[in-house]
């Protein structure tokens, strides 16, 4: 009698695709192992148990039998569906951006608490926040930080004197914020205004409790954002899937209203001179 | 490992290994079995393959494969041209037939809205379908995209559109009960969500 050795999992569904008739691999991010590939037997047939236990993004307590090239799922019990995200396309798009950094970074079976930890709490707070984009780059800042590439933003990259707050140069290659001394020496220099700098500082240092209610001025936004992915583009050396679609559905906004007519639309939504909202977050800054 | 083997079948297990769900093993072991095969079997398999590119073409009213275009359903009478059900494939319009219980017309995006796959709104059968809306008496658009996360999200998207195009059609969505054969106890909450706010009268 062969006995099939089982073990407790507590995942988050980064990936998935088809496989066979009706079967589906999984890429999950584990507490306690990393990231790992399990295969999930007949959850394409509708009456499967186990579908809606691991449809993407669900946060799921997991039972997996020992296979023979990876896991097989024996039982799926979901924790948290994160409903919010999933009844709007540009949350929905965020939520695959970070799983898509957490793939892409991730080697398999290195665990991590508090990458797990970051990515169910960003997921959630994607579905909470005002403005999800503010959740996505909060996730990047955090998670550069945990896999060893912390952007600098309060020393010089490059010589480690001291940052003033004001503009600043920020370069993908020295690895974050240069001094106007070393800007001159950076091919890569992006020049971001006070704000931006003040934004990226905040989302670097602050829980994610804080962050929930701050919408950006979309010049701020578009700094913010051209800043991190340069960063991620550099360490990844490719250009996210998550990032083109997003600048698809992006010209698709333009005539189509993405989000939910009951929420907040945090395009449109003026938050008023600087970037600040609901109790000022950002006062206080140094 | 094809080096050793004669360039007809090395090309026919690399055609094989291209199609989904097929590994290497498996398209040896169909180019072998081919191999094996009586000449007129395998010819009617290959006039099969060649029928298939030369004459299927996409209806250019719905969308759906066919031989002619219109074609048999968007060009059969006594279907009800009010109604129009949106499907992700062609294979979902053969399961709804399947059931006989839907007489109106169809509309196939040719797959979902999906980040993952990179398939963006502009990469499916939408704007014809917001065409259709302007040129045809539809009164009724049922969405029965796939209770997936990519097909709810295909039909939020859609009836975003239709709005923002004016349109004030009415909307429908498949209803999303508890699967046949299964446990309450064991349905997730997103499903046994849906079929709570999705209940109808007990007749
Ligand atoms: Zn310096
Ligand atoms: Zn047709």
């Amino acid at each position: 009698m062969s006995r099939v050795r089982l073990q407790k999992a507590e995942a988050i569904v980064l990936k998935r695709h088809d496989y066979g008739e009706a079967d589906r691999i999984l890429t999950v991010y584990t507490r306690q192992q990393g990231k790992i590939t399990v295969i999930a037997k007949g959850v394409r047939r509708i009456a499967s148990r186990k579908a809606g236990h691991v449809e993407l993004f669900t946060h799921v307590q997991m039972m997996l039998a020992e296979g023979r090239n990876m896991d097989v799922l024996t039982q799926a019990e979901m924790i948290d569906a994160f409903p919010r995200l999933r009844d709007d396309l540009v949350r929905m798009t965020y939520a695959y951006h970070i799983a898509e950094l957490v793939d892409r970074f991730e080697q398999d079976g290195h665990p991590s608490p508090q990458t797990f930890q970051l990515l169910r709490d960003s997921l959630a707070a994607l579905g909470d926040a005002d403005d999800p984009f503010v959740v996505a780059r909060y996730f990047e800042l955090r998670y550069l930080s945990l896999i060893g590439y912390r952007p600098h933003l309060f020393e010089c990259a490059q010589c480690a004197t001291a940052l003033e707050p004001g503009g600043a140069v920020f370069s993908a290659e020295a690895g974050g914020v240069v001094c106007p001394a070393c800007a001159r020496t950076v091919s890569d220099g992006l020049r971001i205004d006070d704000a931006a700098f003040r934004v990226l500082r905040f989302l670097q240092t602050r829980e994610i409790g804080v962050i929930l209610h701050l919408v950006l001025q979309p010049g701020t936004r578009g700094q913010v954002e051209q800043a991190l992915h340069g960063f991620v583009r550099h360490h990844l050396e490719r250009e996210l899937r998550s990032v083109e679609f997003l600048n698809g559905l992006r010209r698709v906004a333009r005539t189509v209203d993405l989000a939910p007519s009951a929420r907040a639309r945090p395009d449109t939504v003026d938050a008023g001179a600087g970037a600040e909202r609901s109790g000022d977050p950002l006062s206080e800054l140094p | 490992m094809s080096s050793a083997l004669p360039r007809p079948v090395a090309r026919l297990i690399d055609a094989f290994a291209r199609l989904p769900g097929i590994g290497p093993k498996t398209a040896s072991r169909l180019a072998f079995h081919l191999l094996r095969m009586p000449d007129d079997h395998a010819l009617q398999l290959s006039e099969a393959l060649r029928a298939l590119k030369e004459s299927v073409v996409h209806c250019q009213r719905c969308y759906n494969i066919a031989e002619t275009s219109p074609c048999e359903v968007c060009a059969d009478p006594s279907r009800d041209s009010g109604t129009v059900c949106v499907v992700e494939e062609p294979l979902d319009v053969i399961a709804l037939e399947r059931t006989g219980e839907y007489k109106g017309l169809y509309h196939v995006l040719h797959g979902a809205i999906s980040p993952v796959d990179g398939i963006g709104p502009t990469d499916l059968r939408i704007d014809e379908l917001v065409r259709r809306m302007g040129v045809e008496p539809i009164r009724e658009i049922i969405l029965a995209t796939n209770p997936s996360l990519e097909g709810d999200a295909t039909a939020m998207f859609i009836e975003r559109a239709l709005r923002a195009n004016g349109s004030e059609v009415r909307l429908t969505r498949l209803a999303r009960g508890l699967p046949v054969g299964g446990d309450i106890e064991y349905a997730d909450e997103v499903t046994l969500g849906r079929a709570m706010t999705g209940r109808s009268e007990v007749r």
